[in-house]
Order: C-alpha cells, then structure tokens, then sequence
C-alpha cells in the first residue's frame, strides 16, 4: 500500500482530530477503535486476525505475575501467526507488502512484537494491569500501526496519561512529517533509486568492483531513507497527538562499530531483541555471544523466513562477536593518547562498520549464494572490467 | 505586561489593593487535592469573594487589625484563603499542623492567645479550642460554614468557560486598611532548643521584603505555575506556595498529596499543569530520582523553569545526579523559619550556583562567627549568622528566646558553617540539636520526654543520624529497667498517638545503661557510637549481606564494570543512562553480583534487572536466610 498519498493523509487527519476530540478518559477507547477500522477499512482478515491475537494477549496475560506458560503460549501463537504468514510469503505490514495479497495481515510484523512484548513486561511485573481498551490503543496506535516503530507499552501509557496540548511538540512532529517525506520522496525514490541506479547502468566505464559496490551501497542508502522517511512520519504523528515513538534511526551512517551501528539502525526492532531474545539467552547460556547469534538470527528472520536472511542475520552476528572480542583485547594493546589518533581510529571504525552493513546487502539482493559470493570478491579483489 | 504590583507597592497592604485590582478574576489562583482524590481548582475572583466573607466574619466577631486568628485545616484552600484574608483585613494568622496531638497543640494554642479560630470542625472538639476562645468558625469539610465547597477542576475548555465566576461585587472593608508593616503578619510553630515549640511571628514588611527576593532570585512572574506539595503549616509549603502565588498574580498547584505510590502521577502532572517551578524538599527529589525509570521527561518542556530544593540539606550527589538526569537546574535555598523561608540562594544563576554550597546571601548579610560572636577567617567553620529585612520580629511571647536568637539585628541560626573565598557558603554541621527529617524539624527533647514517661524507661536520649532519602532520621537509645519486658515495637508504639507521626523514632536501640559524663548528662556523641554498634550487630545477625553494605557493593561493582565512578550512580540508574551498561555489559554485571554475593539468578531474574536498584533488592532476596 502507499502511504504517502492523499487517502492517507485523509486517514492522518480523521487520526488527529479524533485524538484531540476525545475526552481524556475516552482516549483509549477511541485510539483502539480508529486503529481497527483503518485495519477493517484496508483489509478484513487484518482486522480479525490482528483483534483476534489482542483477545487472546488480554485473556492470557490480563497483568502482572501471571505464570510462565501464559506468556510461553501467547508467544508461540504470536511468533506461529508471523512465521506462517512470512513462509508462505504473505507477511503484511512491510512497506513493500500489504493488502492487496491473499492473507496479508497488515501491520502484523510491528502488531505481534508488541504482544510478546507486553506479555513478557507482564511476566517479568513490569507492567501494571490495564483496560483492554488501554492494551488495545497501544498495539493498534495508528501511527506506528503499518511501519512501526516497535514502541513501548509502559512509555506508550505514560505518554497517554501526561498528554495535553504543546504547540512545540506539534511543530516538531509536523517538521518530522515533512523530513520523512523528503527523505522518502526526494532523497530515497528519487535521487538514489531514479537518478543514481539510472546513472549507474548507463556508466559504462565504471569498473565492475565500483559498480557493484555502489549498486549494493544504492540499495542501502533507499533502505535508509525509506524506513527512515517512514519513521519519522510515525513519529510526527505521533507528535501532533501528544505521544512521543521512540528514535527508529540515528544516523547510522556515523556508528564507529557494529554494536552502535544496531543501536541506531532500525533501533526499536534491535532494542525489542536485546531485551526479549539477547538477555534471556545470554542469561541461560551465561555466554553473551550465544544471545548475539540468536537475537540477530531472530532479528533477520523477522524480515523474512529465509535461508538469505538467516546467513545475513549470522553476518551481523559475526560483526557483533567480532568487535566485542576486539573490546577484550584493548587492555593490552596500547593507549591511544592523542585527538588525531582518536579520530583516525573512529573514522575507520566508521568505514569497517558502514561498509560491513553494505556488503551484507548482496546476500539479500543476489537471487544464489552463488551470486552473492561472486559479486563480493568483484568488490573486495577490486576486480576490474567495465559493465554494460 | 507592566511591572508586578509586587514591586510597585509600598506596604503588604497596597500590593494586596493591586493585586486584586490588577488581576484577572478568572485567573487560577490555586488548585488542591480534594478528600475524593480529584483536584480542586479557585480562580482569583473565586478567591475574592471569599476574602470578602471572610472580612464580613471578621467585622462581625468584632476583630481589630493586629488580632491573631488560628488557622488549622486539612483543607488547603480554606488554609490559603483563610492566612490571605488575614493579611488583607490587617490580622495575623497563626497556622497550626492540623495532625497535631491535642498534647502537642493545646500549649501552642494558649502561646498563642486567638482572637478568634477557623478550625475542622474535628479539631475544635479534639483540641478543646473553645475553652480558650469562644469565636470562631468550624469547617465541615468545605471552605467555611455557608461558602460551599471547593470545586473540582472542570475537565475541558468547554466547562471551564461555563464556570467562570461572577465578578466579585465592590466590597467595603469592614477593618482600618493599610496596617503598619511593622505589624505582625503571621506566626508559625517550629522545635525550640528545648521540648517547649516556639511561635515564629513574622512581620508583614518582613513577608513582603522576602517575597520580593524570591520571586526575583527564582525567577517568578504573574505566568510561574508553581507546584508546591509542602505542608501548608510550614513557611515552604504556605510562603512558597498559595501567599507568593496570589502576591505575585501566579498561580499555586497543589495536584495532590506527594506519596511514594502516587510518584508518576505526580511527575506526570507537572508536564500537563504546565508547572513553572518544583518546590520541594530533598526528600522529594530524592524519591523522584528513585523512581525515575520512564520519567526522565518530568521536566523537559519549555514552561519549566526551576526546581527549588528548600527545608533541609541537600546532598551533592543527590543535586548533581538530579540535574544530569532531568536537565533540569535546581535552586537550593537555605533559610529558616526565623527568615520567611530563605536568604542564601545557590543557583539558579550560574555565579550563585554550586553543588554542596548554599550558595550566597541574597538581599541579606550573613556572617561567620566564633563562640565570642568575632567573624572567623574564610574557610573556619563557625556560626553562620544573617542579618537582614526579612528576619522574624521574634518568637511569640518569649523574649528569653527572642534575645538569644536575635542580637543587634544579626539572627543566629544554629547552624556551622564555612564561606570560601568567593563567598559560596557551605553548611557543615549545627549547633542545636534540632533533627530535619524530610523537611520536617524534630526536636529529640520532645521525643526524649515522651519516651521517659513510659513505665520501664529510666532514660532516653534520641538523636539524628544521616539518611540517603530523608536527609536525616530520629533514632536512639533507650535506658530500660531490667525486667522490664520492654521492647523497641513497644517503645515506639508508646509514642504514637502522644507525638506527631513524623517525630517517631525511626529506630531505637535498648541499652542497660547511656553513656553520661562527669555531671550525669548523657552524651550524644557516646550514645550515638552505641546505637551504631548495636544496629551493626543487629544487621550482622539478621542477614549475611547487611542493607548499607548491600547498596554500597552493588554501586562499586556497578562503577567496576561500567567503568563509570561511583558518585555517577544511583539506585536509579539504568542503561539509558549509564555509559558501558550495554548488552555485554549486562551480563558482565550479572555475573559480578553472582560472584560477589554467593548466588546465581534465573533467566527471569537476569530479564527483571533494569536498574542499580533492582540489583539491590535482587541481592537483598537472594541473600535473606530463607532465601539460602
């Protein structure tokens, strides 16, 4: 589905004036039921499918100190529901998917997360009990309802609760809504996929290795602006309503190691992974790079069930054990002292990560691994040739 | 906006004539808790018409200006309007702590000889006021008899626009206006050096003179939305509050009572009130940087201005990790009772404020001096003494007490301290025995001789001791006659009901027999080396790993693995906030408070860790006997 359109932007509209016209205490109830009926409006499976998980979450998990096998169950309906839909290549909710498709249950991707997450708050008495219509606003909140971020719940119901009118908050969410759709229009479908991808395959005296790597370092930098774009709209929208969504990207471009680089990349999703697949497995291992092996193979097969994301998850992994390993070796190679060293070392810091990110893109844009591994030695033995 | 009548008039009589000529009836004046949890809100026009009933009361019991009236209330409102209606008709108010013990409070009431009394009606029966003085007006749970209750807040645009109040009618003063402003404007009762409490009287010009400091020291204007949870018996919570709100032509919101469980609610609504300033106690920030997970946002909107630290010391770790966690600068104000409510500011300006000082005298003259009142060189601790337009006229008809505080116009207030060649001044000890716990002066005295009343007891001697959250508590040791059967629950079980709840002894340590001196008296210093060894025995038995050595271990494994120092931290730090408390990080620090305290957590354990604070009560679960 589009969503920068005018139909959208209809639906944006009808959002904010049915927050803001809402009394207080029939906010949630309101926000719960404009979540839905866009769902109904764009797809009716949606809408059965994603209420029937909420019933299921708030019957199984009702609050605090609920045993263990409630939240197991929950999580394994929720994470079944996903893995079925992405198998059978009809997962909702990405940009590039949604209504349109045979069971393609919008939002479902961002929607399921959240339930694991609030059942798991629960389980650990992190997380008050509230109303169904409280639950139900936080996992159907229309502005992070098709492309996330995976915000909080317990952040989510302070914000419900301290809202008011604040024409700063208001101007800072329309700014954001205006730099999601320059990041999105401009910089994303028209400068890198229109004008640089066109450039590129008219070029015909660019050697194979740049060619290739800047094909894969295109592909990326529309990722970026793409995801961002649409984050920072999630967010200006929230904005304008009162809530503050987390940061969903934080230049990720100047990370000086892969640890920040997930932290700033898609950082709810790698922040929901952390706290629900890292920790826990770290915990029951004792060993921190089992929780970094399962946390980015969960992260990546949440994109996709995939034999190419599953190696692409592990490559990140490899990235992330690699520089912690490194970490443990700092006390005994030398003190860098000075400014310039510092900021020599940030800097290469800076390539090895963002180019460690980039390359892992011919995994997921070459159709073999075949193809992917040729095309990474083109790249790295800077083999030379021009393409046509 | 034209300049403040504040600093226009010349006398409390005449800023109160502008003030109430200049603004808006429909301002807000005061919101406050309701007994059904809502909030309450008065307009200033509301609160005209009630200063008028009020002044029609006041002619019709015959009361001429410079009259005391007692007021005591667990209604805020009818506390603010009443000490307002005072001021305005030229009377005093003398503010009485509506928990009190009728032990407590019927001396006060004789000190004070009222010409008349606004009262809950359950305290005139309780205290017997009536014996002492006839006149006066029971509150049955409204603002007085025949003025209705208090509104609740209305909830939307639309109600407040259909509740706005009529204007006020020309009212005729029923008493001579313009009083002196050497007259007295209000008394407050604060622990004297022995168990016998002192009325604080403070003359209006001495109000009106520190009203003016604080609203330009805090930056305050006719916009602040001040938030001011304090108790309305004490200078804080009543000069800070509702009098330098309606002075000022601002508004004072008092949302609700400040309680541990209703924290987030209250933090919540300084960002929906559009709060201007915090006033509180180092207690309460305390608590509210303890349960700072998800509330790092409670001051971060651009009508916040400054929190104001008042009542008691406030610690530097406390300030500086306070201020790093809510960006937020705090103004700590020093003063006492004996000085409207303060005279040495640090902060918020950048040249007054540093942490650990209480910064410099504003509007005032301090100085430091020996025990033969000669000024001390800077950096020699000595007495601290202030000198200044804002002092109390004296204590209420005691002018033993009166010459011994106040001489040539210095005040001397009990307090060490030290001023550093730029003048900061530094608090470093006391000289009276008063203890300030949460913002709230105990007098050990007063608990010392409730505590020898009880059958068994042969001496008592009850002292301060330091406290992260309270600043300082109320503990001590107890001489008990053999046999006696006497045990700390049921010491401290006599002393309720005989004493406010806040002067019970947080700890008591019975002993066969108090340290004393040559002369018989008992020494603190002994008896507090005592109650120490006995509370450290006592946790020794009680648990492997003993509470202040369980907090301080986690802090230094903490600082250890995040390699960050241990004055950066506290209970409630997190990974939002900690440098190095990434992933790895969190596991590294599981597995040092394992190997450190002898145990191992679950998975679910490991997950449930978010804070130091939740290591600690981790540590304290897994380390109790039956937890091994």
């Amino acid at each position: 589905m589009n969503l920068i359109s005018s139909g959208m932007a209809l639906w944006v509209a009808a959002f904010v004036a049915a927050a803001w016209a809402a009394p207080r205490r029939w906010h949630p109830p309101v926000l719960a039921l404009f979540g839905m009926a866009f769902l109904g409006w764009q797809d009716w499976r949606s809408l059965v499918a994603l209420s029937g998980l909420a019933v299921a979450g708030h019957l199984l998990v009702p609050g605090p100190g609920v045993r263990g096998w409630r939240v197991a169950i929950l999580t394994v309906a929720a994470v079944a529901l996903l893995a079925w839909t992405r198998r059978v290549g009809m997962a909702g909710s990405l940009l590039t998917e949604g209504a349109g498709r045979n069971l393609a249950f919008l939002g479902l991707s961002y929607y399921a997360l959240r339930v694991i997450h609030v059942g798991v708050e629960r389980y650990q008495d992190r997380l008050r009990a509230g109303t169904f219509a409280e639950y139900l606003s936080y996992l159907a909140f229309f502005p992070a309802l098709i492309a996330g971020p995976i915000h909080r719940c317990r952040e989510f119901l302070h914000d419900q609760s301290r809202r008011r009118w604040d024409p700063d908050l208001c101007a800072e969410g329309f700014e954001r809504i205006l730099y999601g759709i320059v990041k999105i229009v401009c910089l994303g479908n028209f400068l890198v996929s229109h004008h640089a991808n066109q450039w590129l395959n008219s070029e015909a005296s660019v050697p194979d290795c740049v060619s290739e790597y800047l094909s894969l370092l295109f592909a990326c930098a529309n990722g970026y602006f793409q995801f961002a774009g649409y984050s920072d709209i999630a967010i200006g929208i929230g904005n304008i309503t009162g809530y503050r969504l987390p940061e969903n990207f934080d230049w990720p471009f100047l990370a000086t190691n892969p640890r920040d680089f997930w932290q700033r990349w898609h950082a709810s999703l790698s922040q929901w992974c952390r706290d629900h697949v890292f920790t826990p497995a770290a915990a029951r291992f004792r060993s921190p790079y089992a929780g970094v092996v399962l946390s980015m193979t969960v992260l990546a097969l949440w994109h996709e069930i995939s034999p190419r994301y599953l190696v692409w998850g592990l490559w990140q992994a490899v990235g992330i054990a690699a520089w912690h390993a490194l970490q443990s070796l700092k006390p005994r190679l030398p003190e860098v002292r000075t400014r310039a060293a510092r900021a020599v070392l940030a800097t290469a810091g800076c390539l090895a990560t963002v180019n460690w990110y980039v390359l892992s893109y011919a995994i997921l844009q070459r159709a073999s691994f075949a193809e992917a591994g040729q095309q990474l030695l083109t790249i790295l033995l800077f083999r030379g040739g021009s393409h046509v | 906006m034209g300049e403040m009548p504040l600093f226009t008039g010349e006398t409390l009589a005449e800023v109160l004539a502008q003030v109430r000529a200049g603004t808006s009836a429909h301002k807000a004046w005061l919101t406050w808790p309701l007994e059904d949890g809502r909030a309450g809100a008065m307009s200033r026009g509301e609160a005209d018409s009630r200063l008028d009933e009020w002044g029609r009361q006041f002619a019709a019991w015959g009361l001429r200006p410079g009259d005391r009236v007692l007021v005591a209330s667990r209604d805020d409102a009818a506390v603010a309007t009443s000490v307002i209606a005072c001021f305005t008709w030229g009377l005093s108010a003398a503010v009485l702590d509506p928990d009190g013990t009728a032990a407590e409070t019927q001396p006060l009431i004789g000190l004070a000889k009222p010409a008349a009394w606004i009262m809950d009606a359950a305290l005139v029966a309780a205290w017997e006021v009536e014996s002492v003085q006839p006149r006066g007006a029971a509150l049955t749970g409204g603002l007085a008899p025949g003025q209705g209750r208090g509104d609740s807040a209305p909830s939307s645009w639309a109600a407040r626009l259909l509740r706005r109040p009529a204007p006020a009618a020309p009212f005729t003063p029923p008493l001579p206006a313009s009083p002196d402003d050497a007259a007295e404007a209000y008394v407050l009762f604060t622990s004297g050096s022995t168990s016998r409490p002192k009325g604080v009287c403070i003359s209006r010009g001495a109000l009106l003179a520190h009203v003016r400091t604080l609203v330009r020291q805090l930056r305050h204007d006719a916009d602040s939305r001040l938030v001011d949870p304090l108790l309305l018996h004490h200078t804080d919570g009543l000069v800070q509050g509702p009098v330098l709100a309606w002075l000022a032509g601002a508004t004072c919101l008092r949302p609700m009572r400040f309680e541990v469980p209703t924290l987030e609610e209250f933090c919540v609504s300084l960002y929906r009130d559009r709060a201007t300033h915090l006033i509180a106690v180092p207690t309460i920030l305390s608590l509210i940087l303890e349960g700072a997970e998800g509330l790092a946002d409670t001051f971060d909107f651009r009508d916040f201005r400054i929190v104001v630290s008042t009542g008691g010391a406030l610690g530097a770790g406390l300030w500086k990790r306070f201020e790093e966690k809510f960006r937020v600068r705090i103004a700590n104000v020093y003063g006492l009772t004996e000085t409207v409510t303060g005279g040495c500011f640090s902060g918020p300006d950048d040249a007054s404020h540093r942490h650990g000082t209480v910064g410099k005298p504003v509007d005032c003259e301090v100085e430091i001096t020996d025990e033969a009142g000669r000024p001390v060189p800077a950096g020699v601790a000595g007495e601290l003494r202030m000198k200044g337009t804002h002092l109390m006229t004296g204590y209420l008809n005691d002018p033993e007490a009166t010459a011994a505080a106040l001489h040539d116009g210095w005040l001397r207030t009990g307090d060490l301290a030290t001023r550093d060649g730029e003048g900061f001044v530094r608090i470093v000890g006391r000289l009276k025995s008063v203890v300030i716990s949460a913002g709230q002066n105990i007098q050990p005295e007063e608990v010392d001789d409730v505590l020898r009343g009880v059958p068994g007891v042969r001496d008592a001697a009850t002292f301060g001791i330091p406290d992260d959250r309270f600043g300082e508590i109320l503990v001590g040791c107890v001489e008990i006659a053999e046999g006696s059967g006497l045990t700390e629950g049921v010491l401290v079980e006599a002393c309720r009901g005989k004493i406010s709840s806040y002067k019970v002894p947080r700890s008591l340590a019975l002993v066969e027999r108090l340290p004393r001196g040559p002369a018989g008296k008992v020494e603190i210093p002994a008896a507090r080396h005592l109650f120490e060894e006995k509370r450290r025995q006592a946790t020794l038995s009680a648990t492997p790993a003993g509470g202040a050595d369980v907090s301080r271990r986690v802090l230094e494994l903490a600082a250890e693995i995040f390699h960050v120092a241990p004055e950066r931290l506290s209970v409630a730090s997190s990974p939002a906030d900690t440098a190095g408390w990434d992933s790895f990080g969190h596991l590294s620090f599981v597995e040092a408070l394992e190997h450190a305290f002898r145990f191992r957590l679950s998975t679910r354990e490991v997950m449930s860790l978010k804070t130091i604070g939740d290591a600690e009560r981790l540590v304290r679960a897994k380390t109790r006997p039956e937890a091994r």
